[in-house]
């Protein structure tokens, strides 16, 4: 078994793409039956073959209350591992419900900051999902993050949920988890620009740190001062303070004999 | 009491009142007199009553007898479909999760059936995503220790990447469990043990998965590990190696500016073969490669010249399906630029920085130069009149939560990790030194390692036997110290051995 396979099996993306394809344009062809042991109530019945919107079935919106009540709680580690759940089990993922799950949980990725994850989440989607007003929106905003793009960022965000505030918008629920959501994101969004910009900037001026936070003078600079930073007012620039986001290690407060038996150990082993 | 093996109600009851595991799974596995094939047939038939033998049986308490069930109805449900019923979905599901581990050991190469055959099936069906946290449960759960490397673990890391569903999950057994183990057993059915592709394409997926989730150190060393992986001697490496050699290029490219310098070990003959193929120019193009000729040469010449390079090719690395990495490449090659600036300036401007670069607009100059100091690639800091003045490595050792999050495992989950004091991190290290030592013990026991040493000679004594401090000559002279014979050394006293 010393030489090695003719070809390798298709492992890299544009050969998975198409053996995606290839497994979507069967999954139209589903056996019911197949249906998991999942949380959601999913019995054995067969689906209905075009099935109308809402079902009384679909574990997407079986599976939302929790969804947002994990999302009240901030509990975003559990509402990942819920959403991911669901996105697995669920037997028809081409339907639009899939929303009511997908869109929290690439919400908890920003919010944790996990880029990468996110953007795979995106790119697994069907294309008339992606297509949604919702989830181009969504896709916007987790563009402008990657890239960094501060005012975009906040400018996505705002459009995200007027978006859901228009009265077109059908799932109150769901525009009220959006809303708590986009707002837990930027807030963390913005405590993690405030470490990074003390770290990076020696002084700023003042339109530059708007656009950072996207916030006005009047909400911005009481902020600033709280946390230390100094304010020249004629000529508008603002100077950071270094602060430590977590300091290194805390000298043990005493050391005792216990510590140093344990230390001389460690000391002996390494001679070994 | 002549137990019948030749029914399935004869198994059926012996599964459920058999006492001593071993003894059925002895049972289980020879077929008799009647051969192999037929066995499975029984094994997936249903009982006389036409009850469904899956219904009689405990899935976690007679794992051994489901074991053998449903992964012969499984298969002959797929190979042959003649009239077996297939085991219901539900079922199967419930078993991979509450399967007990200890009876699945007995007869390992079941379970690697159950898997194939499931994952196939899912396929078949149109839903391979079901599949993926089955193989989860079956790979994490099956062996003792998660290092260790199932010939499950590659189907898993397939059918992740193929229903395109990477989950955290995945990422943090990958990250946090990397493999240190095989799980070797010997059995009657040979393709189901652990092979040596399965290692390769392991590591290979494995750096695949890290490389999209972003986790560039990881997939470096999972390449690595499936590039370096040795071959039975005079034999070539495989194609899978190759690829995973340039994946790996283009990754250390992206993340640490540069090729790095590749194990001893590795295979002269995939660095032969790379020289020759488009990449090479293209890492040599790199800015932070040694080989970069635009060193203090013009600016953004060496951008362009990359961006040259990879349209000339651009169809080439399509075909390679590595066309994604490269453009990433490109994008992150100003970068580099920037981070070898640091050596030489101490200030400098945006715009000039810009010109450096070749971007024009000092917004996303900003930008960049802000991605850098976040990601720590650089230690700098921006002022309003856009100086970047950039910064010496601090004297203390900058290290960040993260970094220590992974060495200390599991005992972090909780605790603030501020307030770690050096006895807890003292501790953190000493496990993983007790544990490299064991490892290190175990590779000097290993009688492959004790043949060659006493073949090469004297020459490696002092190399990795732990310090033992008397070398051992070509089995003639010894030195005075140690009372060893001339005969002692022969292979098969190796566990009898004292060293140092």
């Amino acid at each position: 078994m010393a030489n090695g396979p003719p070809t390798p099996p298709p492992t890299t993306d544009v050969e998975i793409q198409d053996e995606a394809r290839m497994n979507d344009a069967s999954a139209l062809a589903v056996e019911a039956s197949s249906d998991p042991a999942s949380q959601s109530a999913s019995n054995a019945a067969p689906q209905p073959p075009p099935s109308p919107p809402i079902q009384l079935q679909d574990p997407y919106q079986l599976i939302f209350p929790r969804i947002a009540e994990l999302s009240s709680q901030k509990r975003w580690i559990e509402l990942i591992d819920i959403a991911e759940m669901t996105e697995i089990n669920a037997s028809n993922d081409q339907q639009l419900s899939r929303l009511f799950v997908i869109v929290p949980l690439i919400l908890a990725y920003l919010i944790q900051n996990d880029l990468p994850i996110a953007k795979l989440v995106l790119e697994r989607l069907p294309i008339d999902i992606r297509m949604s007003p919702l989830i181009s929106n969504l896709g916007s905003l987790t563009k402008a993050y990657s890239a960094g793009a501060y005012e975009q960022i906040y400018s996505k965000a705002n459009a995200l949920v007027n978006m859901v505030a228009q009265p077109e918008f059908q799932q109150p629920e769901l525009a009220q988890v959006i809303n708590a959501m986009v707002e837990c994101f930027l807030s963390s969004f913005r405590d993690r620009t405030f470490l990074l910009l003390s770290r990076a900037y020696t002084s700023m001026t003042l339109s530059l740190a708007e656009m950072y936070f996207g916030l006005g003078a009047d909400e911005l600079l009481p902020v600033a001062a709280r946390h230390g930073w100094a304010y020249d007012t004629s000529t508008k620039v603002l100077k950071p303070v270094p602060t430590n986001e977590t300091a290194s290690f805390f000298p043990p407060a005493a050391s005792s004999l216990a510590d140093f038996n344990f230390i001389a150990q460690s000391v002996s082993l390494l001679e070994m | 009491m002549a137990p019948d093996s030749q029914s399935i109600d004869g198994l059926v009851q012996q599964i459920t009142t058999s006492n001593n595991l071993e003894a059925l799974a002895h049972t289980l596995r020879t077929s008799g007199t009647s051969g192999r094939d037929v066995r499975e047939f029984i094994l997936a038939s249903s009982m006389s009553s036409g009850q469904d033998p899956l219904s009689v049986l405990d899935l976690r308490n007679n794992t051994l007898g489901v074991m053998y069930i449903l992964s012969a109805r499984l298969n002959i449900y797929l190979n042959a479909q003649s009239g077996v019923q297939r085991p219901p979905w539900a079922i199967v599901t419930q078993f991979c999760e509450i399967f007990d581990p200890e009876q699945a050991r007995l007869a390992p190469e079941r379970i690697v059936m159950l898997a194939k055959s499931l994952t196939r099936y899912a396929q078949e069906q149109g839903k391979l995503k079901l599949a993926i946290p089955l193989l989860y449960s079956l790979a994490t759960r099956l062996p003792i220790t998660l290092s260790t490397l199932t010939p499950i673990h590659h189907i898993l890391l397939l059918t992740t990447l193929q229903a395109r569903h990477i989950t955290p999950e995945i990422t943090r057994l990958l990250i946090e469990h990397p493999i240190d183990d095989l799980y070797m057993y010997s059995n009657i059915y040979p393709d189901h043990n652990l092979s040596y592709i399965d290692n390769l394409v392991y590591h290979y997926l494995g750096g695949v998965i890290l490389t999209k989730t972003g986790n560039y150190t990881a997939a470096i060393d999972y390449f690595e590990t499936a590039l370096t992986a040795p071959s039975t001697t005079n034999s070539p490496p495989a194609g899978l190696q190759l690829e995973a050699l340039k994946k790996l290029r283009l990754v250390q490219c992206i993340a640490m500016g540069g090729p790095q310098p590749l194990p001893k070990y590795t295979s002269p003959v995939l660095t032969r073969i790379l020289k020759s193929t488009p990449y090479q120019n293209l890492i040599n193009a790199f800015p932070g490669s040694l080989h970069a000729k635009d060193r203090g040469e013009g600016p953004s010449s060496g951008n362009n010249r990359l961006k040259q390079l990879v349209s000339k090719d651009r169809d080439f690395y399509a075909s390679e399906c590595n066309l994604g990495l490269v453009e990433l490449l490109v994008a992150e090659a100003p970068k580099w630029v920037i981070k070898r600036l640091t050596e030489t300036y101490v200030t400098l401007g945006l715009a000039e920085i810009g010109r450096y670069v070749g971007i024009d607009d000092e917004q996303q100059v900003r930008a960049l130069v802000l991605k850098m100091i976040e990601s720590k690639t650089i230690i700098a800091t921006i002022s309003d009149s856009g100086i970047v003045t950039f910064h010496d490595a601090p004297d203390t050792a900058d290290v960040s939560v993260e970094d220590i999050r992974t060495l200390l495992g599991d005992v972090a989950s909780g605790t603030n990790l501020t307030e770690i004091s050096v006895p807890v991190l003292l501790e953190a290290v000493q496990v993983q030194s007790t544990h490299l030592a064991q490892l290190d013990m175990e590779v000097g026991r290993s009688k492959e390692f004790i043949a060659k040493a006493i073949k090469t000679g004297g020459g490696i004594s002092s190399m990795s036997m732990g310090g033992p401090g008397s070398g051992f000559g070509p089995g003639g002279a010894f030195p005075d110290e140690d009372d060893y014979v001339a005969g002692m050394y022969a292979n098969d006293r190796e566990d009898t051995m004292v060293f140092g």
